[in-house]
């Protein structure tokens, strides 16, 4: 609607003074806000030099960054011809009024730039110029970087109101330089974060790794591969603490000069850089190997083979220090802070690792031990008190053979039955023992297999009812819990029941997956001998819990024995 | 005639064990089988009310008590002496024994009068 309204305002003649200098500073305000458009350095400065020549009506502008030393790391310029510019034979290189301006640090104005006592004069080639405006860029007490404007079209020189101009574009200028400056430290360090934080996960998988697999000395080979590669080491090691001792011994060392580093066989806590880093728990490095640390712990062959700067940072778990990896470098390789950070980041991941291998061997010792023991106990139990009960049985036998024929004949008797008792218990303990070979993916063909084995061993009926689609349904965790709870009823069922048949179930019920294995057995008085449920009931008990079931085992004398484990719907083993 | 055999008490966790040491003990005469059990509490009464000079323990137990069982028998001043007989020997369950107050650590094995003989001997 507005342009429908008679123009009358522009048609009415105005005053040039009055009319030319809002305008500009429109120009400005408008130049300065696409300062700020895109954050990439290089397209910022190009923006400042087109302002600058727009707002001033020069012919020729130039942006300088000074690089710091006196000379300039970029120059930009606008209103050249490119068969200008192709005639200049070089950049300028800082001298002249270009340095005058960047050494004071003030604005410079003149009409002929010439004539200026400082001016160096122009190269072969470089086109005329005479009137001349410099504006230093500064940020902060800084200089940032400088304006040129050369040859004012319409003027003689360039005004006062050009210098302000100029001035309030370089105060606009200096911020959007130092934004694009932040911008681009930014989009560094992210990289930079994002590579770190690859390697932490890489660090993070691989000791998650370790707690399945148990093979220590390769993990350790890929990780020191790894950290080796990114900070492009020529020599890496790594040491661990010796079980239960202060020592530290060299398990790993990849890349140049192994026999000069393995030269050292171990350290104790204290002694050389290993040692060191063992006592205090922090990473220790220099770039200067053959001056550093105590001459005696020295390597002098790991100095001789070139090497002059080492970094060596702990393998840390639960706040001690179980190993030591360090990386050589040839020479002198400074390193940064954060690289120390990210070294002894790596450590404490690797720390970890190192520290569940250990705790794996221990539990796969102690299980050893332990299965050694429940044999011997199991043996103990059954089958030595047995055959000692038979062999007392046929002493008191033999003397009864003259006195009391009768009673020796009953006594032997008994004898023999009860071997054939104790055969049928080692054949049970057997089964017991061998590798449980359960299928993979389904129960109730483990459960088959279970139960043909039991009928064929122990001569006891046993049968089995299996929901359809269940045994396979259920997770891997629940599966195996389930299938050695059967393994160990059976045994026990063997081994004490004197039971004639057994039956075997797997089923959902209200929700609940419901595994039983019933006996027709002897039984025992579960409320009388609460301390007498052996190690395979109270295994079973363990399991069943260990997979966040209900185990209930019920048994009276004379009555056979019944094993409930019961599931909840929606319970994750532990 | 009043007897002077000793009288001797046996614990231990299998049946048949039980009743064919005190069948065979019996029979040579030298002791006077009173009694046995499988239970401590059990075992622990008839040793509280009953007159006992010897008490058999079988240590290795289901429950884990044996060497509990020596140490609670052992403990009253006029305690019975109390021989240790096992399936199968450790050096430590030997040295935990005779700490717990055990007089004997015997190895079941099928010479009776060997048995009696350590019995016998054992110092209490």
């Amino acid at each position: 609607m507005s342009e429908k309204k008679p123009r009358k305002s522009n048609a009415r003649k105005r005053p040039p003074s009055s009319s030319a200098a809002p305008d500009r500073m429109r120009r400005l305000h408008r130049a300065t806000l696409s300062l700020y458009t895109d954050l990439s350095l290089d397209g910022t400065l190009r923006r400042i030099v087109q302002a600058a020549r727009d707002l001033t009506q020069a012919r020729y502008a130039a942006l300088g960054v000074p690089d710091g030393k006196g000379g300039l790391a970029m120059f930009l310029t606008e209103g050249l011809s490119q068969k200008e510019a192709a005639r200049i034979p070089h950049p300028p290189i800082g001298v002249g009024l270009i340095g005058e301006v960047y050494r004071s640090g003030r604005s410079l104005r003149l009409p002929d730039l010439t004539r200026h006592p400082r001016s160096s004069g122009f190269p072969e080639g470089h086109p005329e110029m005479r009137s001349f405006l410099g504006v230093p860029i500064s940020a902060f007490g800084r200089p940032v970087g400088q304006l040129y404007l050369a040859e004012r079209i319409g003027e003689t020189e360039f005004t006062e109101e050009d210098q302000s101009l100029i001035e309030m574009l370089a105060a606009h200028a200096a911020a959007a330089i130092e934004n694009a400056r932040l911008y681009r430290q930014v989009q560094d360090r992210e990289g930079e974060l994002a590579a770190r934080n690859r390697e932490l996960e890489l660090v993070n998988s691989l000791s998650t790794a370790v707690s399945t697999a148990v093979e220590l000395e390769p993990l350790l080979q890929g990780i020191l591969d790894r950290v080796m590669g990114l900070f492009h080491a020529q020599a890496g090691e790594v040491f661990l603490r010796a079980e239960e001792e202060n020592v530290f011994v060299p398990v790993i060392h990849r890349g140049m000069a192994e026999e000069a580093f393995w030269a050292a066989s171990q350290f104790r806590v204290g002694e050389g850089f290993v040692g060191r880093v063992a006592e205090t728990g922090k990473a220790i490095w220099t770039t200067n190997l053959a001056e550093a640390g105590e001459p005696r712990f020295q390597r002098k062959a790991v100095i001789e083979a070139g090497f002059g700067s080492l970094v060596s940072v702990p393998l840390k778990a639960r706040a001690q220090v179980v190993g030591v990896m360090s990386l050589a470098f040839l020479g002198e390789r400074p390193l940064r802070v954060e690289e120390i950070g990210l070294l002894e980041a790596i450590g404490a991941g690797v720390g970890v690792a190192v520290e569940n291998a250990r705790l794996y061997r221990q539990a796969r010792r102690i299980a050893v031990l332990e299965e050694r023991e429940r044999i011997a106990m199991d043996l103990h139990d059954g089958i030595i008190q047995s055959i000692y009960a038979v062999g007392l049985t046929l002493d008191t036998a033999k003397i009864m053979l003259q006195s009391a024929p009768g009673q020796s004949e009953s006594s032997m008797r008994e004898a023999i039955e009860r071997l054939n008792s104790v055969i049928r218990d080692i054949r049970a303990y057997i089964l017991d023992l061998q590798p449980s070979r359960m299928p993979l993916d389904d129960l109730a063909e483990g459960l088959a297999r279970l139960a043909n084995e039991f009928r064929a061993n122990t001569l006891i009926e046993a049968e089995l009812r299996a929901d359809d689609g269940l045994g396979r349904s259920l997770d891997a965790v629940v599966r195996s819990a389930m299938f050695h709870i059967s393994q160990e009823a059976l045994a026990n069922i063997a081994k004490h029941a004197r039971a004639s048949r057994v039956w075997l179930s797997l089923r959902t019920e209200d929700g609940e997956v419901v595994l039983q294995v019933i006996d027709n057995g002897q039984g025992f008085d579960a409320s009388a001998t609460p301390a007498l449920l052996g190690h395979g009931l109270s295994n079973i008990v363990e399991r069943g819990h260990a997979i966040g079931a209900n185990v209930e085992i019920a048994s009276s004398l004379g009555d056979g024995t019944t094993v409930t484990v019961r599931l909840p719907a929606g319970s994750r083993p532990l | 005639m009043v007897t002077s055999t000793p009288r001797l008490y046996i614990i231990d966790e299998h049946g048949p064990v039980r009743r064919a040491l005190a069948d065979r003990l019996s029979r040579l005469g030298s002791v006077t089988v009173v009694g046995d059990a499988a239970e401590p509490s059990q075992a622990m009464e008839a040793i509280r009310t009953d007159v006992i000079d010897i008490v058999l323990i079988e240590i290795k137990r289901s429950d884990g008590l044996g060497l509990e069982l020596v140490r609670q028998i052992t403990a009253p001043p006029d305690a019975p002496k109390v021989i240790v007989l096992t399936t199968y020997p450790t050096d430590w369950e030997e040295a935990a024994a005779k700490r717990a107050g055990a007089a004997a650590y015997v190895l079941k094995d099928l010479d009776a009068k060997e048995l009696l003989r350590h019995i016998l001997a054992a110092p209490g």
